[in-house]
């Protein structure tokens, strides 16, 4: 069994006899078309360790607490593990292997010790001409911390190191203990499981026995995990599966049924990755078609646009229409010490989109607790850069908080990593009401007269200025639906003041503009305004007409927050930093979130339409 | 020698797309497939077979089913030689200035348009640059290519966002002329539909073929997720510039003339061979097309080789294709997804090279390097 993992071409040969046989008249279709073969494909979810990866993890942890530096091999030969002593004993990987603030040293193990071949000694200025006349050995490591090959030469007879090499985008091989944990992983999770049409295998030998298995390379390009890809061949079904053994996880699955001759399929011709899964599954789930979600009194739509974030449509609450749609419509990033450079970001869709930034995940709904007790849900989309996050490159997220009460908040919040310490990320959200009727007011804490609560009407397009006047209840403006002389609902509008997490006020420009034809935002906007503009120019302004319309027909508002990020320690905000913990470097990260919270007012039946805090 | 075994893997990919394609090729008009043929090495054997598991077993399918019983057979007689020795500098740079080093630029992030650069040797950063104030007037632009006469051909092409390539105004052709440097609106190429949000792209690259004095164009405009409608159009210079022939539903990318067999096997039997080397912008595969002596099309393209599953990513496009003096292929690679996200810093672009070999007579792999 083992041997055939050392033989993966044999594995290939003996499931391609099943599957490449087929009758050559399947593939000599009628009319150059072809049905169509869909891969199918799934993301994993969130799952509990399995017992092999839980052992795997303690075998680590028992390594380090052994004081080792470097989790070794067993069951090698004399000269392999003679080897393997004298580099895991060399002072230059003590030195070199750092140790968390959590205390645990980076994780580093031992993936293969070879006997050097003639071919490495090729070079006459290699440092190992003395291997030509005595054994050596190189013995080769992964770090999994910084996702690079450490590779040792060692001379056996004078018991040194020779050289040290360190190797970053290098496949390794993988060795067996790792092949098997990858399958095992692998045959556990809950996608294998379906992909093989619920029936799995109870254990790793019943699917070796069942199925015709080998280990493929493959990439994990956002992580940067060293991640593998088992493939499955049972009955009909071909199944490529991605582990990352970094995280000792599933990424995801995808798999065929083969027999038929289908069109050459773009996700097919491409090696199956941890990016290319990703992008194909929220391609299909969730940029081509709107997914429905129904909690706590909410009913909404949502899906990712190709230019303005993740939107929400016909969100009602308690059967009532509340909002036709809210967006992010563009991400404006200019930098303080450097005039006129920044960025203007579009997130969206991960392909066939003008987004610069791409999800990396599919969108997550989450509950909202206060005091243990579940109050509300969040619905987020993480938008990140290939590189995030290192410098220049984005993360940024965009969030629906919905509660029980009838309070929303949509949010948009950055996460660095930009190109420096002075950078303001200015997100432009656009948040249209259902329906018509609606009647704006503004918070002014001059008061005309003992009966002037303070607020003052907004009957037309206009503009408002950053970080405004806010009320004892936190609102800068309200808002009310009439029909009929009844007030059908309303709410407070309250803005970031410091109140919310992860947040330093929004110092936010708002718009308001009556609701129009296309071209303003009831479809996909491109580019909004310019990335680097201090003032209120941020693009929403093009849209208030001259003269002003009036906002009584439906109003569209514009609420353009302004966080300017931070990087001094302990203070960080709109940033992220790569750390070592648990033995594996994450980001650290520190976001910044601005986003107006909606309250419902209680409706009065007084003819004005001023409403008050319920 | 596991360290080899993820070029082998991979080699042994490339080998699926070419003998597949030899395979389809051989068969005769109106003939079944013959995949248990016996002259099938069982190496040949394991990449087919190799393929029904990826997926690849398709494509023999596909491209065999593709082809109609008239069109001849494309098999390499030798390594592929370039058709763009003849493109000359402008004279318009004789007078600015310049030293040695300069050279043309879309992709200096602080500018808009082309610019002509020159960087310090050693420090490898940029001292100078000069541009024609036509040159920044019609937004991003991205691939260029010289003529025989100096004239320069440009195509736009947004970058990070659309505030300055309005996606109606994506499927222009610009030329700069070699002596004056001025910029002008030479085509607004034909295309399936126009570029929009959800896809912003229209021209992808452009190559200049000095055996017919005309451009090769690639065009991705109007595709969709599920529907390639892309075209691969060959633009004459003269008399006038005017689209003379095109290759419909394509989603192509980087793209050269070649000519093989003549140039650098000069009696081979089967000399004279012409085509098109054209990736795909859809995933990592260059496809062969072959075109008549006057740089007309024939058939559709084929699948020659490759790069998927190599490099630091695995999934890189072929964005230009380069043909040295030997005949060796320098596919430069990037990500590409049909978006607007730009290459990390950290992902710096990446050559692949493969060389002929003469005993397999294919392209085989050699390396790749960032």
């Amino acid at each position: 069994m083992l041997h055939f993992f050392r033989k993966p071409i044999s594995a290939i040969v003996l499931l391609a006899l099943l599957v490449g046989c087929k009758p050559e008249a399947s593939m000599q279709p009628a009319d150059g078309l072809t049905s169509p073969n869909p891969l199918k494909q799934a993301l994993a979810g969130q799952s509990s360790d399995s017992e092999s990866v839980l052992a795997y993890r303690a075998l680590l942890q028992a390594s380090q607490a052994r004081g080792e530096v470097v989790f070794a091999l067993e069951n090698l030969s004399v000269p392999a593990a003679k080897a393997q002593a004298i580099a895991l004993a060399h002072p230059v990987l003590r030195e070199r292997v750092p140790v968390g603030a959590d205390g645990v040293r980076a994780r580093v193990e031992v993936l293969s010790v070879d006997r050097l071949r003639e071919s490495d000694l090729a070079d006459p200025s290699s440092p190992h001409q003395s291997c030509k006349n005595t054994e050596c050995q190189r013995v080769d490591l992964y770090d999994f911390s910084s996702s690079r090959m450490l590779s040792a030469v060692v001379n056996l007879q004078t018991e040194k190191v020779l050289s040290w090499r360190a190797l970053v985008g290098q496949q390794p091989e993988i060795p067996e203990r790792l092949t098997r944990l990858a399958l095992e992983i692998a045959r556990s999770s809950p996608e294998v499981k379906e992909a093989l049409g619920g029936s799995a295998p109870e254990s790793f030998e019943v699917l070796m026995a069942n199925t015709k298995t080998s280990l493929n390379e493959t990439h994990c390009e956002r992580s940067q995990h060293l991640c593998v890809a088992p493939t499955f061949v049972q009955g009909n079904i071909a199944i490529w599966a991605i582990v990352d053994l970094t995280d000792l996880k599933l990424v995801g699955v995808q798999w065929t049924e083969h027999g038929q001759a289908g069109p050459l399929s773009d996700a097919i011709v491409a090696v199956p990755s941890e990016q290319s899964l990703s992008d194909a599954v929220i391609m299909e789930k969730y940029c081509e078609r709107n997914t429905t979600l129904t909690k706590l009194g909410w009913r909404l739509d949502y899906m990712l646009t190709a230019s303005d974030g993740l939107q929400i449509s016909g969100v009602r609450f308690n059967e009532r229409s509340v909002l036709t749609s809210v967006k992010l419509v563009d991400w404006h990033v200019s930098y303080s010490e450097r005039e006129g450079f920044g960025y203007a970001d579009a997130v969206g869709c991960p392909s066939f989109s003008s987004a610069a930034v791409i999800p990396f995940q599919a969108p997550q709904v989450t509950e909202i607790k206060e005091a243990g007790l579940v109050v509300g849900f969040r619905l987020q989309q993480e938008f990140r850069s290939l590189g995030w996050p290192g410098p220049c490159n984005y993360s940024y997220q965009q969030s629906y908080d919905f509660y029980q009460d009838g309070r929303f908040r949509p949010s948009a919040a950055s996460i660095g990593a930009g190109c420096g310490n002075d950078g303001t990320y200015r997100p432009l959200l656009r948040i249209e009401p259902a329906g018509a009727g609606w009647a704006m007011q503004e918070y002014s804490p001059i008061k005309t007269s003992a009966s002037d609560i303070g607020f003052n009407d907004v009957t037309h397009e206009r503009w408002f200025d950053a970080n405004g006047a806010v009320d004892a209840a936190g609102a800068r403006f309200t808002l009310a639906q009439r029909q009929a002389g009844q007030v059908l609902q309303g709410f407070k509008i309250v803005p970031g003041r410091g109140q919310f997490k992860d947040s330093r006020g929004d110092f936010e420009y708002v718009y308001a503009t009556a609701k129009a034809a296309a071209g303003e935002g009831s479809d996909e906007l491109p580019t909004l305004g310019s990335c680097c503009n201090t003032d209120y120019r941020q693009g929403p302004e093009q849209f208030i007409d001259q003269p002003a319309q009036a906002l009584d027909q439906g109003l569209v508002i514009w609420y353009v927050p302004q966080m300017k990020n931070e990087l001094n320690p302990g203070r960080e905000y709109c940033w992220a930093n790569p750390v070592l913990e648990n033995g594996v470097v994450n980001p650290k990260r520190y976001p910044c979130e601005a986003g107006p919270m909606f309250v419902p007012v209680e409706k009065k039946s007084t003819p004005s339409d001023r409403v008050s805090p319920t | 020698m596991s360290k080899n075994r993820a070029r082998a893997r991979v080699e042994l990919q490339k080998t699926v797309t070419l003998e597949a394609q030899k395979l389809s090729a051989t068969i005769k008009p109106n003939a079944q497939p013959k995949r248990t043929e016996k002259r099938i090495t069982k190496r040949i054997t394991v990449a087919v077979l190799l393929s029904a598991l990826l997926g690849l077993g398709a494509s023999v399918a596909f491209w065999t089913s593709k082809r109609s019983p008239s069109e001849p057979a494309f098999i390499l007689q030798g390594p592929l030689s370039a058709r763009n020795g003849c493109r000359r500098p402008p004279t318009f740079f004789n007078g600015l200035g310049f030293g040695r080093g300069v050279s043309l630029s879309t992709a200096e992030r602080d500018l808009i348009g082309i610019a002509a650069v020159e960087f310090d040797s050693n420090t490898k950063k940029r001292i100078r640059y000069w541009q024609h104030p036509s040159w920044s007037k019609f937004g991003q632009l991205s691939a260029f290519t010289l003529d025989r006469q100096g004239d320069l051909y440009v195509i736009p092409a947004p970058r990070v966002n659309l505030a300055d390539n309005p996606p109606a105004l994506q499927n222009r052709l610009y030329r700069i002329d070699a002596s004056t440097g001025e910029m002008q609106l030479a085509l607004a190429f034909p295309v399936a539909a126009a570029a929009n949000a959800r896809n912003p792209y229209a021209g992808m690259a452009l190559s200049y073929d000095c055996n017919t004095h005309s451009l090769w164009l690639s065009s991705v405009a109007g595709s969709e997720p599920s529907r390639e409608r892309g075209k691969i159009l060959r633009i004459q210079l003269q008399p006038s510039i005017a689209v003379q022939d095109q290759l419909d539903d394509f989603d192509g990318f980087g793209i050269a003339a070649f000519s093989a067999g003549s140039t650098l096997q000069a009696g081979a039997d089967k000399a004279n061979q012409q085509g098109l080397l054209i990736a795909s912008a859809r995933h990592g595969s260059v496809l062969l097309q072959a075109m008549n002596k006057d740089g007309s099309l024939q058939g559709r393209p084929l699948t020659m080789l490759s790069i998927a599953g190599l490099g630091p990513l695995g999934n890189d496009r072929v964005r230009k294709i380069d043909i040295g003096s030997q005949g060796e292929l320098l596919l430069h690679g990037t990500p590409f997804n049909f978006n607007l996200a730009q290459p990390s810093a950290q992902h710096a672009a990446v050559k692949y090279r493969f060389a002929w070999d003469s005993v397999t007579r294919q392209y085989q792999f050699v390396d790749w390097q960032q």
